[in-house]
């Protein structure tokens, strides 16, 4: 071969980095960011009331994709593609089991709602066995308790496709959404568990993984992001027919996302500054006009060894999940998992 | 809801063997030197669309977008 040939469209240089470095990366599973755990878990222990910098999640093989934070009892909570479970959190790492629903193999997604947890659960290995149907559902658990109230089956609901319920939003009346990433569809859970297809729409779909995170602006309408396309999409509850991409000034991959109470999207989200390799990056996003259009306010570097994957708000400070995927099915699993806050860069929005 | 889909130690959750995925190529083009002396290395990466890919000339692990 003569000449180097362009990168392939289809290959996501990140860094050039040799395996045993990487190696090293995923076996100290600790991602190196904000403050040392052992300071954090000190800080806790003594009842310090300043929150954590980072909090250490030692549950080998969890692979946490999505968090929540529970401000009515002070803890994170955590998915498992893995175990299926939603495992609770105290600021200095211990943990508690929540939900242990056996009908649920891969928990992603999560959603506080009130005094319930919805779940968008599926089945992590239609993401890469094409002989895998996967599933799409949404538990519904208690808060306090973790039983579950509900467990919705929506794949039936569009049968002959495949599917995986990525991530979920609720509106103002108490009806949950929940994104297929395997499927253009997003269904719509009434309080009272029935289940219907919200929105069809082949703008939300494509060749594999298509829709991710989806949140609930007030207003009246749900931001859903695309991840081939690198787009975020918005969709009115009245109308959703009506969707329409949001313009934003680059191509933005996101995934987990969180809406301040100021309006701002806060999401961990593949960005491709200068049209250069992929990054991962914590980014705020604020809009003027009702997310027709929208901008980056504010952003900070993550860390993409260590599968940055969603965030959540705590006293609005952001909080993102390090949930070590690479890991997954190697011969031994990750051991530790963090919750870090991240900064964002100052001047940033703060409307929470 | 299918009460056996899934569940521990049915797929994903396994550790007693290194994951592959069938719905993606055996070998991809190393982004670095061109060549495709490359394997899977992880079914996932940074995010749960892309995967790994290991380059054996190369010595580095490049991340490759699913169904692209």
């Amino acid at each position: 071969m003569s000449e180097v040939p362009r990168r392939p469209s289809s290959v996501e240089p990140r860094t050039r980095r040799a395996v045993l470095p990487l190696l090293l990366v995923l076996a100290s599973a600790c991602g190196g960011t904000g403050a040392g755990g052992s300071g954090s878990a000190a800080s806790a222990a003594s009842g310090a009331a300043s929150p954590p910098d980072t909090v250490r999640v030692t549950d080998p093989g969890l692979y946490p994709e999505g968090v929540e934070f529970d401000a009515a009892r002070g803890r994170f909570l955590l998915s498992s593609l893995s175990h299926g479970t939603v495992t609770a959190v105290d600021d200095g790492g211990a943990t508690t089991t929540l939900v242990d629903d056996t009908a649920v193999a891969s928990s992603v997604g999560l959603q506080v709602a009130g005094d319930r947890l919805l779940v968008a659960a599926s089945d992590v290995r239609a993401v890469f066995d094409s002989t895998v149907g996967g599933s799409a559902a949404l538990g519904i658990y208690d808060l306090a308790s973790g039983r579950r109230l509900h467990l919705v089956e929506l794949g039936s609901l569009l049968p002959d496709a495949r599917h995986f319920a990525n991530d979920v939003a609720v509106d103002a009346d108490g009806n949950a959404y929940i994104t297929d990433s395997l499927s253009p569809v997003i269904y719509r859970v009434t309080p009272d568990g029935k289940a219907s297809i919200f929105v069809r729409d082949t703008l939300l779909g494509g060749r594999g993984f298509g829709m991710n995170g989806i949140d609930y602006d007030p207003r009246g309408f749900l931001l859903v992001a695309m991840d081939q396309q690198r787009a975020l999409y918005r969709i009115p509850i009245a109308a959703p027919d009506s969707l329409a991409r949001v313009q934003l000034g680059e191509p933005l991959a996101a995934d987990g996302m969180v809406l301040r109470p100021g309006g701002q999207l806060v999401a961990v989200a593949a960005t491709f500054p200068g049209g250069g390799p992929r990054e991962e990056e914590l980014v705020e996003l604020a809009s003027d006009d009702g997310w027709h259009s929208a901008r980056i306010a504010a952003r900070a570097p993550l860390d993409a060894s260590v599968s940055p994957t969603t965030v959540a708000l705590r006293d609005g400070a952001a909080y993102v999940i390090q949930a070590h995927l690479s890991g997954m099915g190697q011969a031994e699993p990750v051991q530790t998992f963090e919750i870090v806050r991240v900064p964002l860069s100052a001047g940033s929005a703060t409307g929470g | 809801m299918d009460e056996s889909a899934g569940r521990k130690g049915g797929g994903a959750g396994a550790q007693d063997e290194t994951l592959r995925s069938d719905a993606l190529p055996e070998h991809v083009t190393c982004p670095f030197c061109g060549g495709e002396d490359t394997e899977q290395f992880a079914v996932f990466g940074s995010a749960l669309s892309v995967s790994q890919y290991y380059c054996r000339p190369c010595r580095t692990v490049f991340e490759y977008m699913k169904w692209r």
